[in-house]
């Protein structure tokens, strides 16, 4: 969540201007928010059920376990790789 | 004393005459109590001879029709001021060039070189560079107006509190008033384990820059381009580039608001944190 606190730069007065948001704008923030949730959580939803039509597709082809993940690998958490020392 | 009489490679056996010696020989930096004694004593003098005047303290060298001394003047410093250069004026006289203003450009006027203000001409004007540290979303208004028909909007670095939320882009306009829906964009990321990931904004609330805005150890930079805004009502574009060192992706990200209107600024922020960073706006000159 955020801390409600809005940014604005002025290029007409060069300031840049930390406020509380209007009650307006944080009904208008917590919407944006909530509208990514859903919206990654349907994305996510649609690309799980796509996988599974896709292997179910394979497997009607009479493809092996093995076959299918090297067609279509299981997705992984994408990890920063260690910095050297 | 004989004058010189050139250079001669004496040979092995040769026969060393009184004339080789003074004509040959002798031919270093001869020493004079002045110059009357010189010219009594060298009454042929070639053009090279030198010759040191005590008198005077003074090294003389033969043209080939004249004595002329050396470096007898040096140059006297004209600078009087911690940047000051020198050039040379009429006569080849040293002349100060005083410093000049921050930002000003060497240039040439009535033959002289001279600092001056640069010309436009290609290249970017600074417009702000602004930082902001742990707000919900930061805006910039008023920074595009019809002084340029191209902005570039420089990243410097962003992160989130959550770092794999998505980098939000949103057009303002009319000073406070963000348009906050009928973005269409495209992103098309590329990642270091050489995995391509694409996504859509199809009529939405805003364009994602990135689907990681990036941690505060290891935060973004992105470089965009604004066209069609500040100058008149246009359909808005940003485009250009995002690199999320937190997940390791490259984005190339386009996108617009479908609402035409004179948009005078924009707005950042991720999908559901505070946002930290920097940002530097600049006019492409027209010309």
């Amino acid at each position: 969540m955020t801390n409600n606190q809005l940014g604005i730069y002025d290029h007409t007065t060069g300031e840049n201007v930390v406020r509380e948001m209007t009650a307006q704008e944080k009904t208008q923030r917590n919407a944006e928010i909530e509208a990514w949730q859903t919206a990654k959580e349907n994305a996510k939803l649609e690309a799980e059920q796509l996988r599974a039509t896709k292997i179910a597709a394979y497997e009607k082809l009479g493809l092996t376990e093995a076959e299918i993940e090297a067609l279509l690998p299981t997705p992984t958490p994408l990890v920063k790789p260690t910095a050297s020392a | 004393m004989a004058a010189g009489l050139g250079f001669k490679d004496f040979v092995t056996g040769e026969v060393l005459t009184a004339a080789d010696v003074d004509g040959y020989l002798m031919q270093g930096v001869w020493v004079f109590a002045s110059a009357a004694a010189r010219d009594s004593a060298v009454t042929s003098p070639q053009e090279g001879n030198f010759a040191y005047l005590k008198d005077t303290n003074v090294t003389t060298y033969y043209t080939g029709s004249a004595w002329a001394n050396l470096d007898t003047t040096g140059m006297t410093n004209p600078m009087t001021t911690t940047g000051d250069t020198i050039y040379s004026s009429s006569g080849s006289t040293p002349a100060r060039l005083g410093i000049g203003s921050t930002g000003n450009v060497l240039t040439v006027a009535g033959g002289v070189p001279t600092w001056a203000a640069p010309a436009g001409g290609g290249g970017m004007t600074l417009i702000s560079r602004t930082s902001f540290s742990n707000v919900s979303s930061q805006a910039f208004d008023g920074v595009f107006t019809s002084t340029y028909d191209t902005y570039f909007v420089n990243i410097d670095e962003i992160y989130a509190a959550t770092a794999s939320d998505d980098l939000l882009w949103q057009f303002r306009y009319a000073g406070p008033t963000t348009q906050a829906a009928n973005y269409y964009a495209a992103n098309f990321g590329y990642n270091y384990s050489n995995s391509v990931s694409t996504s859509g904004v199809n009529n939405a609330n805003e364009i994602i820059l990135s689907t990681h805005t990036g941690g505060s150890g290891d935060p973004g930079s992105g470089q965009f381009y604004v066209n069609s805004v500040g100058n008149s009502s246009q359909y808005p574009i940003v485009s250009g580039l995002f690199f999320n060192n937190s997940a390791l992706v490259q984005s190339v990200i386009g996108g617009e608001a479908f609402v035409a209107r004179t948009y005078t600024g924009f707005i950042l922020k991720s999908a559901s944190t505070n946002i930290t960073g920097t940002v530097s706006i600049f006019g492409v000159n027209k010309s």
